[in-house]
């Protein structure tokens, strides 16, 4: 789907957000990483609260009605790909989680620079996708 | 096949079915389906909206500011929690996209949240000693029963221009939404029930001409707020005086939008886009002639024609359309005879919206971006309101030419001037005959706690909605003086 609007971009951010989110709730309840238990609950707290921030943006910032078309941004280049199999292990897990937060530091990078005549929009955008940075570099010092 | 559901009315803290026989459908613009029938009330069930209000009055009004002004705190929170539940209403019924319903529900949120600082905006003046011994207050007070008749093109946002406030002073209130988009008003009275105003507060009354003329021949009832077009208008203002009633009237427009040589034109352009073609032209702030310099006219129109193509028109509920339908087929068909009297009177046409397809939307009342050039300024196109995403360009020599222009049109709602200098920006604000002006702003819409301004036909009466302009709209100013022996 073409992202065209800011609406449609932080609905997408939004879509991607609690995904991640169901998937590490669901690495946290299935007790598989139990050595990673507090950077998973700390992943799992961050992405809430970007689902509230995704949300809260998309109520408050669209005020000025902008008719700006957005061009050459689509979803299907930063779907979250989070379908396991039931042998996954640790390392498995782990790669996937990498890859979710690269992707999404990807996707908010190239949105904030989409929105940027919603300043405020592009500036949490562009916060978010520093922060998912944070979260790969921590992944990567995991293994 | 689902059942068309009929709207219901809400009196006295209870929705009732109106007996009317007179029902009518309300569209999903982009679909063309019927998704509600709306009653057209009776005069007896308006006077029982009236009745309920009043008997509510006395009481609402002896509650004291700061606990009314809580009922809007919740009244917030629970719009916050049914956003885009809200928005999504608003799309269905009027056509316009996502984010643009997105942007009326915050624009009415930010309303309800200043009424919620009633305690503060109405208080009154003293002074000491205006004579010896004597000292003098003006207080604010509530007059009654106060109701709006609401447009079609924000249907969720103008009744909250005026309901928040007029109610948080301690009036009681009916609205009367435009038949033609009833359900948004419908959404948010649920929204009043769920905070639990007393009954009678809010009221919410369908219908068409009786309905209205019912409110404003009331004996009751201390003034309206309209919204709509200048004839209707002007007929409303003259009924509301000849009965001695309050009258805020917002009538039509026809905005003009001046591009000086020295204007960014890539972000002029973009303004542009917002102001000509944002909810499908239907906006009373919406831009309709661009007067552009000579120096300047190629370049702009070489922008203006790339960003209009550009622009995706569908089904408004689909994230990423960034124009929807206009609200019916009978508009559809006015801006084609509006487009065609463009060309039979000589103007160029550079952009067709007259006959755009939009994929599975056969029955939907869809117009394009449609841009005329080398118009002159007694053509109709540039003369009279389309209500349409038709953008109207007229060349002009310079600043006096176009404010000759912009003056010699019989409406003054909103005007605006783009350009780098701070010298022709305030001679702009100075001297152009229009209430809202935008500075390299395509649409020029006051924030809650400024007044909505607007002149000449484009409004009648002294106080405008929202701002302080409203509380004083809603209150009457009593001076009481004082002496102690």
């Amino acid at each position: 789907m073409e992202l065209s609007t800011t609406g449609a971009i932080l609905s997408f951010a939004l879509g991607i957000e609690e995904e991640a989110l169901s998937f590490y709730e669901m690495i946290q309840s299935s007790g598989k990483c139990q050595g990673w238990g507090e950077v998973i609950d700390a992943l799992c707290e961050e992405h809430r609260r970007a689902t509230r921030k995704l949300a809260r943006l998309r109520r408050e910032s669209v005020t000025e009605m902008i008719l700006e078309p957005i061009h050459g941004f689509r979803s299907d280049d930063y779907e979250l790909d989070v379908e396991t199999s039931s042998d996954i292990d640790e390392q498995g897990y782990l790669a996937l989680m990498k890859r979710i937060e690269a992707n999404m530091s990807e996707f908010l990078k190239t949105a904030a620079v989409k929105t940027m005549f919603l300043q405020e929009v592009s500036l949490a955008l562009d916060n978010l996708a520093k922060r998912r940075n944070r979260n790969l570099r921590s992944l990567e010092q995991l293994g | 096949m689902a059942k068309i559901p009929l709207i219901k009315n809400y009196i006295n803290g209870e929705w009732v079915d109106s007996e009317s026989k007179d029902v009518r459908n309300v569209y999903n613009p982009a679909t063309g389906d019927v998704i509600a029938k709306v009653p057209m009330s009776t005069v007896e069930e308006t006077e029982a909206a009236i009745e309920a209000a009043n008997n509510a009055f006395d009481r609402w009004r002896r509650t004291i500011p700061i606990t009314r002004a809580r009922y809007f705190f919740e009244m917030k929170t629970i719009m916050e929690e049914k956003f885009e539940e809200l928005a999504r209403e608003i799309v269905i019924e009027n056509g316009k996209t996502i984010d643009e319903a997105r942007g009326e529900i915050r624009r009415g949120i930010e309303n309800v949240e200043v009424a919620a600082g009633i305690p503060t905006l109405m208080m009154g003046q003293n002074a000491e000693d205006v004579a010896v011994g004597i000292d003098e207050i003006l207080i604010r007070q509530p007059l009654g029963v106060f109701f709006c008749l609401a447009p079609f093109n924000f249907p969720s946002m103008v009744p909250l221009w005026f309901l928040p406030t007029a109610v948080a002073c301690g009036n009681t209130y009916i609205v009367k939404p435009s038949p033609q988009a009833p359900i948004s008003q419908v959404k948010l009275f649920e929204v009043m029930d769920e905070v639990g105003f007393p009954p009678g507060v809010v009221n919410l009354i369908h219908g068409d001409v009786e309905v209205a003329n019912a409110l404003l021949d009331s004996p009751v009832t201390k003034g309206v707020s309209f919204v709509g077009s200048t004839p209707i208008g002007r007929k409303v203002y003259e009924r509301a005086a000849a009965n001695g009633k309050r009258a805020q009237i917002q009538g039509g427009a026809k905005n003009f939008l001046l591009v000086m040589p020295d204007a960014d034109l890539e972000r002029t352009a973009s303004a542009l886009m917002t102001s000509c073609y944002g909810c499908a032209g239907e906006r009373c702030l919406a831009g309709a002639v661009i007067l552009a310099t000579e120096e300047i006219h190629e370049s702009l129109m070489e922008i203006l024609l790339q960003k209009a193509k550009m622009i995706r028109v569908g089904n408004g509920l689909e994230e990423g359309v960034h124009m929807g339908p206009v609200i019916s087929a009978k508009s559809k068909e006015r801006i084609l005879e509006c487009i065609d009297e463009g060309v039979k009177d000589g103007a160029k046409l550079v952009l067709d919206g007259r006959k755009i397809e939009v994929e599975g939307h056969p029955n939907g009342f869809f117009v394009g971006p449609t841009i005329f050039d080398d118009v002159r300024p007694d053509m109709a196109i540039a003369q009279d309101e389309i209500f349409g995403p038709v953008m109207a360009v007229v060349r002009v020599k310079g600043f006096d030419e176009a404010l000759d222009i912009i003056h010699a049109n019989p409406y003054g709602n909103a005007s605006s001037i783009f350009t780098s200098s701070g010298k022709w920006a305030r001679e702009f604000s100075y001297r152009v005959q229009a209430g809202n002006i935008g500075i390299n702003l395509g649409i020029a819409a006051p924030v809650a706690h400024f007044p909505f301004s607007g002149m000449k036909d484009s409004f009648f009466g002294d106080l405008h909605g929202q701002g302080q302009d409203a509380v004083r709209f809603f209150t009457e100013s009593k001076v009481v003086i004082t002496r102690w022996f």
